[in-house]
């Protein structure tokens, strides 16, 4: 193993208050959607920048392009409407939900490979070799239980289609546009008020999707503890499983590792939602709680997406990520 | 001023949330003074003609039960952490969309320091043509929810002081005179395993008030607020149903209060029409009784031009009007301002 662990950015990073902007600006007409796209990846070159001074070296690209984690893909969805705000769990942070009003299907033109595309080149610009753009979406369950379903009427057949309909094809265009790493954001996995029996499917759709695309799949929780779920995760050992463990400090996540044969985990040891910084040799502490557990390939980064804490407070907590990276290489 | 014995209002009052959109000129005045090329005194005197500004807008309407329209507030929980001690600024962060707030950390013990919104309540008495206005305090629960915390041992030991801070701010109002105060908490509901001490939390908050104090609850579980009905100790739950299609209002089931039913949707710059606002109410005087019912906009209308904000006051107006006609004809015309907790 040519590493201890590696720093990742997961998911959303914090609008630089120039994109709030460029936001504004496209909103009033100022700025046409082609002068955005080209506008934002200079954000997106300014994250990479960042990034790669602080030693991260899997990362998105801040999803900028994004107003949660559901948008804009389900605009590009056939058989959804875009509803009215709806909290995202516990947070002070609202999405339009999907309403499901008619069967599932990946419209052709959706933009999002192209965006990856774009971010890669970035990338490859900033960083040369030697580091991973990931591509963020919703997981099949968290995308059926955030939906409104009017169609469907089974929650297990929704998140099924879900899976087949929107997120594989959708993965297979970010694979052919140079995707080899996709996160899967799960918290309804984990956030407990779900049957068992959309779970199970759930897991089904997961490892389908898993063992189709030819990219590698994260899949993340977040908000809560693991260990209530920990028999969901023994199919998803493929994976590399994404764990918050600032929810978690009882650290049952490592019964994953030692019962359920999760060898490859994501440790959101950096807490998204506070501003309160972690100290390095605690999050230490726990990449080496999780090795001796048994882990075989471990990041280490954010918990959840880090639209909640403001971005100076998130470009600090990027910096630990580095920090703690170097500390366990020995530098 | 108007004295409990003899204030009535007509059946369904009408009222707003809180927050209304700031008039353009009041922005780009906001803006000079941020750039120094207007004093505090000068935006001081704006805000005061702002809330002339849109009481009056709310009047024309027709609306009931004015507030000063929050014009002196860019966000609801900002605007408390900053005045009261024990808080920090690192930056804003996004709520949804492209909307931000300056999320406050806790750093210190929080402590009440002087009275934050009853210069406000005796401006807006002064200007306002109603005989009951609404005074919007923003409750003990969010303002901790919705902060970073850096200092208590808990979020519990949190909401309780600032539980303390809110109480002696309403007991400020009291004493200046305020008839009707709201307690804002959209994030009560947001964690259904503190319930049981955040419900203890807003009952501090309002303990030895004797004025009519409502609670305003939006985009959350309904559910499971059900079960604290009887323990919250409040005249009133304001709750936001037109953005949810009104579905859910079995909810409504039991309630022993009143209800601010929620029939505009502010997240939408599409105007209802009166006929669906006097739907909405035939829909929810299933579940609560017409004597038990004000009328509102889901949440403060800030976020939406000016003119379409006015307009959606307008037609829920209009809309209450088509269901007092319907209720007249059933001799029900007039209301009281309970300050009482129930009303079945």
């Amino acid at each position: 193993m040519g590493y201890v662990a590696r720093a990742t950015l997961n998911g959303s990073y914090p609008r630089y208050p120039g994109v709030a902007r460029l936001y504004s600006r496209l909103a009033s007409g100022k700025l046409s959607e082609d002068g955005f796209g080209r506008e934002v990846l200079k954000y997106v070159r300014k994250l990479f920048t960042q990034l790669k001074v602080s030693g991260v070296e899997f990362f998105t690209d801040g999803m900028f392009r994004w107003d949660d984690i559901f948008n804009p893909l389900i605009r590009f969805v056939r058989g959804v409407e875009v509803d009215g705000l709806t909290r995202f769990y516990d947070n002070n942070f609202f999405f339009r939900s999907p309403v499901v009003r008619g069967r599932l299907g990946l419209r052709e033109g959706c933009p999002i490979p192209t965006w990856f595309r774009e971010s890669l080149r970035v990338a490859a610009e900033v960083f040369g070799n030697g580091s991973t753009l990931k591509q963020p979406l919703p997981g099949p369950i968290t995308l059926a239980t955030n939906s409104v379903d009017e169609f469907y009427g089974d929650p297990a057949t929704l998140v099924h289609e879900w899976g087949s309909e929107v997120l594989e094809p959708l993965i297979n265009e970010l694979v052919r546009a140079g995707c080899r790493v996709v996160e899967l954001h799960e918290p309804s996995l984990t956030w407990g008020g779900v049957k068992q029996a959309v779970l199970s499917s759930g897991v089904k759709v997961l490892v389908e999707i898993i063992e189709s695309v030819k990219a590698d799949v994260w899949v993340l929780t977040y908000f809560k503890p693991v260990s209530r779920f920990r028999r969901y995760f023994s199919e998803l050992s493929r994976a590399v499983v994404g764990v918050d463990l600032t929810a978690d400090r009882g650290r049952g996540y490592l019964r994953l590792i030692k019962e359920c044969g999760v060898g490859r985990v994501m440790l959101g040891a950096v807490d998204s939602r506070n501003t309160l910084m972690e100290g390095v040799k605690e999050v230490v502490r726990e990449v080496r709680a999780a090795l001796r557990a048994g882990a075989t390939e471990v990041y280490v980064g954010n918990n959840a997406p880090m639209d909640f804490i403001p971005e100076v407070v998130a470009s600090r907590k990027v910096k630990l990520l580095g920090r703690v990276a170097r500390y366990l290489r020995g530098g | 001023m108007a004295s409990w014995a003899e204030v009535e209002l007509p059946v369904l009052p009408t009222t707003v949330i809180g927050s209304y959109p700031r008039p353009k000129w009041l922005r780009d005045f906001i803006n000079r003074f941020r750039a120094g090329r207007v004093s505090w005194k000068q935006l001081a005197e704006a805000f005061d003609d702002a809330v002339v500004a849109v009481v009056r807008d709310q009047e024309v309407a027709g609306v009931d039960i004015p507030s000063d329209g929050e014009m002196r507030r860019d966000e609801m929980v900002e605007y408390f952490a900053e005045r009261i001690g024990g808080f920090k600024f690192y930056g804003p962060v996004r709520v949804w969309g492209n909307n931000y707030f300056r999320k406050p950390a806790v750093i210190s013990r929080v402590e009440y320091r002087e009275p934050i919104v009853v210069k406000e309540y005796l401006y807006l008495r002064g200007v306002a043509r109603a005989r009951v206005v609404k005074v919007t305090i923003t409750g003990p629960y969010t303002i901790a929810d919705w902060s970073y915390n850096e200092y208590y041992s808990s979020k519990e030991d949190l909401a309780f002081d600032l539980a303390k801070v809110v109480n002696s701010e309403i007991k400020k109002l009291e004493e200046a005179g305020a008839l009707y105060v709201q307690v804002d908490e959209p994030a009560l509901t947001t964690h259904p395993e503190e319930m049981e001490w955040a419900v203890e939390a807003v009952n501090r908050a309002v303990e030895g008030v004797n004025i009519k104090v409502g609670l305003h609850v939006c985009y959350s579980s309904y559910e499971v607020l059900r079960p604290y009905y009887d323990r919250l100790n409040v005249s009133q739950l304001a709750l936001e149903f037109a953005n949810r299609g009104f579905r859910g209002l079995r909810v409504l089931k039991g309630l022993n209060k009143e209800l601010g039913f929620g029939v505009v949707d502010v997240h939408s710059r599409r105007v209802e029409t009166p006929e669906e606002v006097a739907r909405a109410i035939g829909k929810v005087m299933r579940y609560v009784r017409p004597e038990c019912l004000y009328i509102n906009p889901d949440c403060g209308l800030k976020l939406l031009p000016r003119g379409v904000a006015k307009e959606k006051l307008r037609v829920m107006v209009e809309g209450v009007k088509i269901v007092r006609g319907r209720l007249r004809r059933r001799g029900i015309e007039k209301v009281v301002l309970r300050r009482g907790t129930t009303c079945e």
